[in-house]
């Protein structure tokens, strides 16, 4: 990790098709902890996640980020023809490392870890897309409703594992809204319509 | 077996049966053997010439020189394809060579490289030229379909191109592969027979066709064609069974039924 790390908006915008997703949005992420975008569907959370990880460029305004970026997408995005254990391993360089397997076992995947992607449940997937985000070891980790095909139990794993990043790094967590198993969050960014209601 | 596969095979063997009638009534009508020879005529003719070694030898000289033709043409689409789908130019460099080798006759072509290189690599480069086309095209086909959300994990985790290239866009170009090669065998098996027959190749089938057209010995043609036809349905025979085993494993593999052992899992 890196030791300064931050994403910092200002006035940022985005529309698609003349459409605005984002309107004159400020914000300033800079310190270790864990930051909840919160919005409707269609508010311009995703897109935001999408621009601070570089998918996206803003039409007007500055976005700067500090740091490695990981990314934890709404659908978990895995790679189908390989095993769990293999779509966490492949987002580093580092051979034989046992922390892949150490982080599903952590998040209840310890017995699946050799199961292919295809074959595993929307819950597995969406967990293994959180390990696999983590071994990255990213200085952002945003996430994007990451919690949405998790029980309860599993969601609880995943928090933990989350939270534990948090202590480090910036977590970014976008959600359309309801409680978050985390103890402590730094700040909350509501949105509507991609405007900022408040801190 | 299932009643609908019965069927199938009840109403295939009435159809053969329906074709030898055919030719048996064809054949008496002509009444000459050596303008329609008769099945039995045709079959007694096969039975000689599959007891010379020189018969083995043909089909075998066939099968090599359409075989060479054939897995250069999926090495050459297949590299060309790759390149084509991950770069506009070198697509837009390669289509206007592509279009013209498809939209070329065979028998130019056949003829072209009969002048240019001689009769030896006259069936393998007609196989190849049949084959490239339409492996190249379904290659770009199929990395142009690659995944956008995968490519977007490779983007942000920082993957390599090879990685890129293995887990996201060769997965993405096998599907379109597999059915080039589907399509591609038959046609090349073939032209590469038609390209024998024109050029008169020794020791290979199209070159017993030619030798028996040239001395009028029509039940050998007969033979010698029905040789062509039987290993062309193997070929397409043994193709459509590496298609199936290819995608009945996929298949299966996302069969939700085996798919986890948590059950109810899938809804968490």
């Amino acid at each position: 990790m890196s030791d300064i790390s931050y994403i910092k908006a200002n006035s940022l915008n985005k529309a698609f098709g003349g459409e605005t997703v984002i309107r004159d949005l400020s914000f300033e992420f800079s310190t270790p902890g864990i930051y909840v975008i919160e919005g409707d569907s269609g508010s311009g959370k995703t897109t935001l996640l999408r621009m601070i990880a570089g998918l996206e460029t803003p039409d007007s305004g500055s976005l700067e980020t500090a740091g490695r970026i990981g990314f934890v997408f709404q659908e978990p995005r895995l790679f189908d023809n390989v095993s769990l254990l293999e779509n966490v391993k492949l987002v580093s360089s580092l051979k034989d490392s046992a922390a892949p397997l150490k982080l599903l076992e952590e998040l209840g995947l310890g017995d699946s870890a050799t199961k292919k992607a295809r074959e595993a449940s929307g819950g597995m997937r969406q967990r293994t897309a959180v390990a696999r985000a983590v071994y990255y070891a990213p200085d952002i980790l945003l996430c994007d409703e990451p919690f949405s095909a998790v029980d309860d139990a599993n969601m609880a794993l995943a928090a933990k594992m989350l939270e534990r990043f948090s202590q480090k790094g910036i977590l970014v967590i976008a959600t359309h809204g309801g409680a978050l198993p985390f103890e402590k969050i730094s700040a909350t960014l509501r949105i509507d319509s991609g405007c900022a209601l408040r801190k | 077996m299932k009643n609908r596969q019965v069927k199938e095979i009840v109403w295939t063997a009435a159809g053969i049966a329906f074709l030898l009638l055919l030719w048996v009534v064809i054949s008496a009508l002509v009444g000459n053997d050596l303008l329609f020879p008769s099945p039995a005529e045709t079959f007694g003719a096969l039975g000689r010439l599959a007891g010379t070694a020189e018969f083995y030898l043909s089909v075998a000289g066939s099968l090599l020189s359409v075989a060479a033709g054939f897995i250069g043409g999926n090495i050459i689409g297949v590299v060309l394809g790759l390149a084509s789908g991950l770069s506009s130019r070198v697509n837009a460099f390669v289509k206007p060579g592509m279009a013209v080798i498809k939209a070329t006759p065979v028998a130019s072509f056949i003829i072209l490289v009969l002048i240019w290189l001689g009769k030896a690599y006259t069936p393998a480069l007609t196989a190849f030229l049949i084959v490239l086309p339409v492996v190249w095209q379904n290659v770009v086909a199929g990395i142009r379909s690659a995944d956008r959300g995968l490519l977007e994990v490779a983007t942000v985790f920082n993957f390599s191109f090879g990685k890129k290239l293995k887990y996201v866009y060769l997965p993405a170009a096998a599907e379109g592969y597999i059915a080039a090669v589907r399509t591609s065998m038959g046609f090349a098996w073939k032209a590469g027979v038609a390209a024998e027959v024109l050029s008169g190749t020794a020791r290979t089938l199209g070159g017993k066709i030619y030798s028996a057209k040239i001395l009028i010995e029509t039940p050998e043609l007969f033979a010698y064609t029905l040789v062509v036809v039987g290993v062309s349905l193997l070929v397409e025979v043994a193709a459509a069974s590496i298609v199936q085993a290819v995608a009945g494993r996929k298949k299966s593999e996302a069969d939700p039924a085996n798919a986890n052992e948590e059950g109810g899992a899938a809804h968490e």
